[in-house]
């Protein structure tokens, strides 16, 4: 099911000066219920600025956004229920953190949803759970909590509004390898248990490629390519034409192929590991 | 937030973006002094004819200065009406309620009107054709007097020169916040004024923290290279000037010149 479309979409910076910027060149775009989709693109692609139109953070000059079959911008009272549902995580969310205690900053965005006081204490632990925080941080200040525990906080921010769509810029940017691992999987876990639509960008071809159901490419404010991993891995050569790259694993079974085998591409490393197996167990192909 | 642009440089390659920054500043000063000067209808428009040729000459779209002068317009409104009732004068043309308009009120008042939005124009050329960082370097050099006076205007121009640069970064990092902010459901321009103060937490506590973690970066970035303070620090742009400067100058001298001599030709009834 069609849950949120992009039609037409453009967006030009600093519009009508000398410093005009063409970001998104009419972008057509379709989000599915329950999907979960990537955005890569380098940087100055338009990935970030495409997000922005998604919650009508950004007003559309050309183009509409339409969720659930409404323009979002049709009624403009109605924006910050759209906002609502759905929820826009930005790059370093850590940021934007401001309230004195852990519970207060999560409990923001419930409370400007004019929800009650039972409602927002449910929400603010029931996400403080999918972030695999303990409750004694509840209390704290969010200003004394590392960088990756600030993010996770900021993440449960946009968790507590339930949305229907969540979309994420970069949810692990500047963290350390392990805490990537566990904020993906933190990720994963509460896709499956909430069924919410994902849209996350990122620059990590390994966390495309574990998480995403679809990829859509971008590319000087243009979409490039869309589809599943598979059929965009496959275009490896011209990924890295447009400065971008797949998995580590695709490569180097690039590699091999190169050199006379013959191996199913693959982009994920447990498949990889299989067909390496099958290969070697008898069917192996190397001429 | 987007449409500060005071202070803002314009890129382009004309005669009043190549002169020396310092002679530009000495030439503002003139300028803005001139327009203070002019007392009469020959002598403003004397003061407009010339800046109209200055706008012309810095290549900068006649709108983008007209976009500096929009903030001010209430102002600008605030004194024109203001010196409308206030001026007296003995040509008494109407009444309103207490207050008695003359027509040496209107002159004033539409005098002062026009000094302000020529003194934002002409204070807009030094900003739009110098940038920021030729513009600090440039006052350093023209205060190195004060020295004299045991103030240290290195110290001083450095840390306006780090002002500046940060304006744009930080009007980025207020939008973002904003943004933010924005996703989470807070709005910033309902309700009364101390909802609205209530409002600003929100955006204010994110940026100065992220303020002072700059700060700190920029700090330890500048200690890394060794800075220690303007002593024997030498420049990578040395600024010369050279004949077209001082003819720019003397321009500007024939512009006071002729806003004071042009006071002394009266038209009718008015002076």
């Amino acid at each position: 099911m069609e849950k949120l479309k992009v039609e037409n979409l453009s967006y030009i910076y600093s519009k009508g000066t000398p410093f005009e910027y063409l970001a998104l060149d009419k972008i057509n775009l379709t989000i599915f219920q329950g999907e979960t989709l990537a955005v890569i693109g380098h940087t100055g692609s338009g990935k970030s600025t495409l997000i922005g139109h998604l919650n009508g953070l950004f007003k559309a000059q050309e183009g509409t956004v339409i969720f659930e079959g409404k323009d979002i911008w049709a009624d403009k009272n109605d924006l910050k229920n759209i906002r609502f549902k759905i929820g826009l995580c930005f790059q370093y969310p850590e940021y934007q953190l401001f309230e004195e205690t852990v519970y207060k900053d999560i409990a923001f965005g419930p409370k400007n949803m004019g929800l009650d006081e039972k409602e927002i204490d449910r929400r603010v632990r029931q996400s403080l759970e999918y972030m695999g925080l303990e409750e004694r941080y509840l209390t704290r200040s969010p200003f004394e909590m590392s960088g990756g525990q600030k993010r996770k906080v900021a993440l449960a921010g946009i968790l507590a509004m339930e949305p229907d769509i969540l979309v994420l810029d970069e949810p692990t940017a500047g963290l350390d390898p392990a805490a990537r691992r566990n904020l993906f999987e933190l990720i994963q876990n509460y896709k499956e248990k909430s069924g919410t639509t994902i849209v996350f960008v990122s620059h990590s071809m390994e966390d495309v490629a574990k998480l995403a159901d679809r990829i859509v490419v971008m590319n000087h404010g243009k979409i490039e390519m869309q589809g599943t991993p598979e059929k965009i891995f496959e275009h490896a050569e011209h990924l890295m034409e447009i400065g971008l790259s797949v998995p580590s694993v695709t490569k180097i079974f690039l590699k091999l192929n190169q050199s006379g085998y013959h191996l199913k591409p693959v982009y994920r490393v447990d498949d990889a590991v299989r067909v390496i197996q099958n290969a070697l167990g008898g069917a192996a192909s190397h001429e | 937030m987007s449409d500060i642009t005071f202070g803002q440089y314009y890129p382009s390659d004309s005669v009043l973006h190549r002169l020396d920054p310092r002679f530009k500043i000495i030439i503002t000063l003139i300028l803005v002094v001139s327009m203070f000067l002019c007392n009469s209808v020959v002598s403003m428009a004397f003061a407009a004819i010339c800046t109209f040729i200055f706008i012309f000459l810095s290549k900068v779209p006649f709108l983008t200065y007209l976009k500096n002068t929009k903030p001010i317009i209430p102002v600008i409104l605030l004194t024109f009406i203001l010196n409308l009732i206030y001026v007296p004068g003995e040509h008494v043309l109407f009444n309103v309620w207490k207050f008695s308009v003359t027509t040496e009120a209107i002159q004033t008042a539409v005098f002062i009107a026009i000094r302000i939005i020529l003194l934002v124009i002409v204070t807009s050329f030094l900003t739009y054709t110098t940038t920021p960082t030729a513009l600090t370097g440039a006052i350093e050099d023209l205060l190195k007097w004060l020295k004299v006076f045991k103030v240290d205007v290195h110290t001083m121009s450095m840390m306006m020169s780090i002002a500046l640069r940060f304006i744009p970064t930080l009007i980025d990092e207020i939008n973002k916040i904003i943004n933010a902010q924005k996703a989470r459901g807070a709005e910033f321009d309902s309700g009364n004024v101390i909802k609205k103060l209530k409002a600003m937490v929100p955006i204010l506590i994110p940026l100065f923290i992220s303020s002072f973690r700059r700060a700190y970066e920029l700090a330890n970035a500048m200690e890394c290279r060794c800075y220690n303070g303007g002593k024997g620090r030498t420049k990578m742009k040395t600024m010369h000037a050279s004949l077209k400067d001082y003819f720019a100058l003397l321009i500007a001298i024939a512009v006071i010149a002729g806003c004071i001599a042009f006071n002394y030709i009266k038209i009718g009834g008015l002076y």
